[in-house]
């Protein structure tokens, strides 16, 4: 029995590989449903959003792209079904990230819009990339259009036909709230972006570097964090709560990632525990060993 | 915040120039990441197998990237005395002549520049995950006994050290983004924590005057400590609503 | 060698002071400024001459669409001619400005002027013309019912009044603006913003002083910026081009795979010409497809690998040799469940009495309190390091980077 058990300590990247993905690849086959408890950052988050004043807007930087898709997709979904369903004004924005954010971003607030009627220019606006961070995010909280001339289709942003959001866009005080949704949020924003402090700032990050940013929230410079696939699913949860079946959750990710990345979870648990059972057992038997090897006294 | 900000500055200046006229008192402790440095070159020399350098993704704006290119010069400079090829892998276009300049001085500091034609500065890819997994391809390909990972780092960092895992390399991280330590705690051998990253330069090179910042630093964080003592007692004894505010209780009627 | 370290030292430690005393240095100058609660104000004014007709007067007043802005023309990136907006502030007198009032909608024609559908009787000055209020075009004639601006193009500014500003106070004291006088209206809270004249209201509190230039050239400064990074992805490309053009002229051993840099930068440059067109458009449809399904499938890969990398990590470093490892092993498995809906699944049979004994809630508290404790503690060294190593940049101690031995 101990030899069996010894033998967990050195187990083969091949079966932790095959482990790792049968756990996260049978909840896609066999669909499963999980209970969530909501955290108090997520609900921080949806509330100071959903407190957005008449003539306001909701700004979000999506700097991520395909590489934390898995985490920042259903976040950033969640976000905009909110404003959408909620007919609160948003402008998207990125900031030294990959070309392909903007384009990313617009493919779901394109879907978004057709699911609930919206319109590109009135209900949002998606200005491009810019770079120069951290000067830049500065210069985006003084004056929005002289950072961004044109919107992402090349429009200027001071036509007022096309882009009538823009026009009463100007600097971070027409702000509601401000968002800002990658891998790991740039803590420059809470600096830069607004001197005075008084936008609320949202971060929606990985699940990975989250712990980083929770002394922030604590003082109070974060109003509220999505936490990774989880937090993600959580947003969801409450949109359901908050407005019933006008949430159409048919093709919303949030949800639906949380069970394998559950079980992806418990195989680590499990992987963790049962190297270190091995570790123990080889030790024993080790000392088995020598004491069996040692000559009698 | 300024006058912290100008009273912490000052600090690091005065120890500055106090190592200057005096440098057998300055002091730092041993850290083991740096002092494998040495080892880990010499095992690349041993074998006769390159080293690889990886500064961090951020470009020079970062100020993690201004520490790992401190740690470049040094690695740069062990590595002409030793005569190792050095191969160093970035994903910012703009840090390509930077480190080239880096390297090169480092070379003719030590009078070897024509190990510059020996080693190579790659600029692989914009995207971060593809570097890391051309710096991993590389590190395979090439026989890589060494890596050095100095700098800002993202989710990549364990691919990179995951393919210098797989590989058999000996590795040495050293990172200020205190989320990603774990994961190179993980997979390489000595890892430099978030402060000692900035004390790099300074512990390599020991020159008093760099020596004499590091101790500046101790005595910034000693003010900031004691700001913080200060705020603690502060407002246990005055914070408003606190049940053993004397002052409240006297004035309350 | 030695000029090219000074000429290093220099240019850093001035570009170093610069953003130093960007953020240093108030926006107006000390010292003269004055400081009071507004009462009234009077609006700039200026005059702006085209050709031989006389100076059209203009004011700073007056609400949305007939307050006059000032366009400065300008080229975009490609050479192409712009009209850029401007405040009265960043013009003297000589600045060729064009000038727009509107746009507005015309209720009523006759005897060469209109009247808005706001009531308001407006006419043509000499060197004035008619623009529609949408494209900016010249129209010959207004035509009812339409929406027009009112434009004088490319005129030269004759005069400039800054305007004036009543103080509220026993005194009455009023402060005539210069030139290079700006209104910064004070918060009590954070920093002032800086206001034109007109938008002022009785009771704000404002400083008005001569400008120190530094944050008005703040922006320039992010622009800077901006044209180095973006030039260094050009430098980049080339680079890359250069180094596989190479490769493809010698032949060595796996040249082919030079070509797919060829072809994916192709392939890149016509997918980003086709992001910018409206969606259900082939080009879109092409870009949309490079992007989301071939290079999302392929870095999505790249990252999924993470989560094999991260298990056989875990499972090779997390064993339990000391009490300090059994106790972060603890911690670990406590915040890891109480990340996933198992944490809530395996406590909630506790009821809301021992809520805070849920899995997720202990995780929460560990995050929230010896989590946050240990980072500050991070943060701390890591702001210090940043400023130590700041410093020894920016006056040129640190040798290795900026030459010298």
């Amino acid at each position: 029995m101990l030899e069996l058990l010894a033998r967990m300590d050195q187990v083969s990247r091949r079966t932790i590989y095959l482990l790792l993905f049968l756990a996260a690849g049978l909840p896609f086959i066999v669909p499963t449903r999980l209970p969530l408890h909501i955290w108090k950052e997520t609900r921080n988050a949806y509330d100071v959003t959903s407190r957005t004043e008449k003539g306001k807007v909701v700004a979000i930087c999506s700097n991520w792209v395909s590489g934390s898709q898995g985490e920042n997709w259903p976040q950033y979904e969640a976000v905009v079904a909110q404003c959408m369903i909620s007919h609160i004004p948003f402008i998207v924005f990125a900031v030294d990230a990959d070309p392909m954010a903007p384009q990313m971003a617009e493919v779901i607030n394109e879907r978004q819009a057709k699911r609930y009627g919206r319109l590109y220019g009135t209900d949002w606006v998606n200005l491009g990339l810019t770079r120069g961070a951290p000067l830049t995010m500065g210069a985006i909280g003084r004056n929005v259009k002289a950072v961004f001339q044109t919107d992402f289709r090349n429009v200027s942003t001071q036509d007022s036909q096309k882009l009538p959001l823009m026009q009463q866009v100007h600097d971070v005080r027409d702000f509601s709230c401000f968002w800002s949704i990658e891998y790991a949020p740039l803590l420059d924003w809470v600096v830069f972006l607004d001197p005075s402090s008084r936008v609320p700032i949202i971060f929606a990050c990985a699940g990975m570097v989250s712990s980083g940013y929770y002394p922030y929230m604590s003082s109070g410079q974060l109003k509220g964090m999505i936490v990774g696939t989880r937090g993600a699913a959580e947003y969801e949860n409450i949109l359901r709560e908050k407005f019933g079946k006008r949430f159409d959750d048919s093709e919303m990710r949030g949800q639906k990632l949380m069970v394998p990345l559950a079980f992806g979870h418990l195989v680590i648990i499990f992987l963790v525990i049962a190297g270190n059972v091995g570790m123990h057992a080889k030790r024993k038997l080790n000392a088995r060993a020598n004491q069996s090897v040692r000559p009698p006294s | 915040m300024l006058l912290l900000m100008l009273v912490l500055s000052t600090l690091v200046l005065w120890k500055i120039a106090q190592a200057k006229l005096h440098p057998e008192k300055v002091y730092i402790r041993k850290i083991q990441g740096l002092a494998a440095i040495d080892e880990a070159i010499g095992r690349a020399a041993e074998l006769g197998k390159p080293v690889l350098f990886n500064a961090g993704i951020e470009d020079f704006t970062n100020i993690q990237s201004l520490a790992a290119l401190g740690v470049l010069g040094h690695v740069a400079k062990k590595c002409a005395v030793f005569g190792t090829e050095m191969i160093l892998t970035t994903n910012k276009p703009i840090m390509v002549p930077i480190c080239e300049d880096v390297m090169r001085t480092a070379f003719e500091s030590v009078g070897h520049p024509e190990m510059m034609n020996r080693c190579s500065v790659q600029f692989i890819s914009t995207a971060n995950d593809l570097t890391a997994l051309g710096t991993a391809a590389i590190m395979k390909d090439r026989n890589v006994a060494s890596a050095f990972l100095f700098g800002s780092y993202d989710y990549t960092s364990l691919l990179y050290s995951e393919g210098g895992q797989l590989a058999g390399c000996m590795q040495i991280a050293g990172t200020g983004d205190y989320y990603q330590i774990p994961f190179f705690i993980a997979s390489c051998d000595y890892v430099v924590m978030v402060e000692e990253l900035f004390a790099c330069s300074s512990y390599l090179s020991r020159e008093p005057v760099m020596l004499g910042s590091v101790a500046g630093q101790d005595y910034g964080k000693l003010v900031l400590l004691s700001l913080i003592a200060m705020g603690v007692i502060t407002s246990t004894l005055f914070g408003q609503g606190n049940p053993i505010n004397g002052f409240e209780r006297l004035f309350t009627f | 060698m030695k000029s090219r370290r000074a000429i290093t030292v220099g240019l850093t430690f001035v570009a170093g002071l610069y953003f130093i005393l960007d953020f240093i240095v108030p926006p107006t100058l000390p010292g003269v400024s004055v400081r009071g609660v507004v009462s009234t104000t009077t609006p700039a004014t200026f005059s702006v001459k085209s050709g031989a007709f006389p100076p059209i007067p203009y004011e700073m007043a007056g609400q949305g669409a007939l307050r006059p802005q000032i366009l400065l023309a300008q080229r975009d990136i490609l050479g192409a001619p712009k009209l850029t907006t401007a405040t009265l502030r960043q013009v003297g007198v000589g600045s060729i400005v064009t000038v727009r009032l509107g746009p507005i909608t015309i209720r009523t024609v006759s005897n060469g002027g209109v009247t808005t559908t706001e009531g308001k009787r407006l006419t043509l000055f000499q060197g004035q013309k008619w623009v529609d209020g949408t494209s900016n075009l010249p129209v010959a004639e207004p035509i009812v019912g339409h929406s027009l601006s009112i434009e004088q193009t490319g005129g030269k500014v004759a005069t400039l009044d800054p305007g004036e500003v009543k103080f509220a106070g026993p005194e009455l004291r009023t402060v005539h603006l210069k030139s290079n006088s700006i209104v910064i209206k004070l918060a009590r809270h954070g920093n002032g913003t800086e206001m034109q004249l007109d938008d002022l209201k009785t009771g704000d509190t404002v400083q008005i002083g001569p400008n120190t230039y530094f944050a008005d050239n703040r922006d320039t400064a992010a622009q800077f910026n901006l044209v180095i990074t973006t030039m260094a992805f050009g430098i980049g490309l080339l680079s890359l081009g250069m180094y596989h053009s190479k490769i493809l002229i010698k032949r060595p051993s796996g040249w082919y795979l030079s070509v797919f840099f060829f072809v994916s930068v192709g392939l890149g440059f016509l997918a980003g010409l086709g992001k910018y067109q409206d969606p259900g458009t082939t080009s879109r449809a092409f870009s949309d497809f490079i992007v989301l399904r071939v290079i999302a499938s392929v870095t999505s890969a790249i990252f999924s690998l993470l989560a094999f990398y991260m298990a056989s990590a875990a499972y090779r470093a997390f064993r339990v040799r000391t009490w300090e490892a059994a106790l972060m092993m603890g911690s670990a498995v406590i915040v890891m469940l109480g990340q996933t809906p198992f944490g809530s699944y395996l406590t909630s049979w506790m009821g809301e009495r021992y809520s805070d004994f849920w899995l997720p809630n202990i995780a929460g508290w560990i995050l929230r309190v010896p989590n946050t404790a240990v980072f500050r503690g991070l943060i701390f060294g890591l702001m210090m390091g940043a400023i130590a190593t700041a410093l020894r940049y920016w006056l040129s101690m640190e040798r290795a980077v900026s030459g010298g031995d």
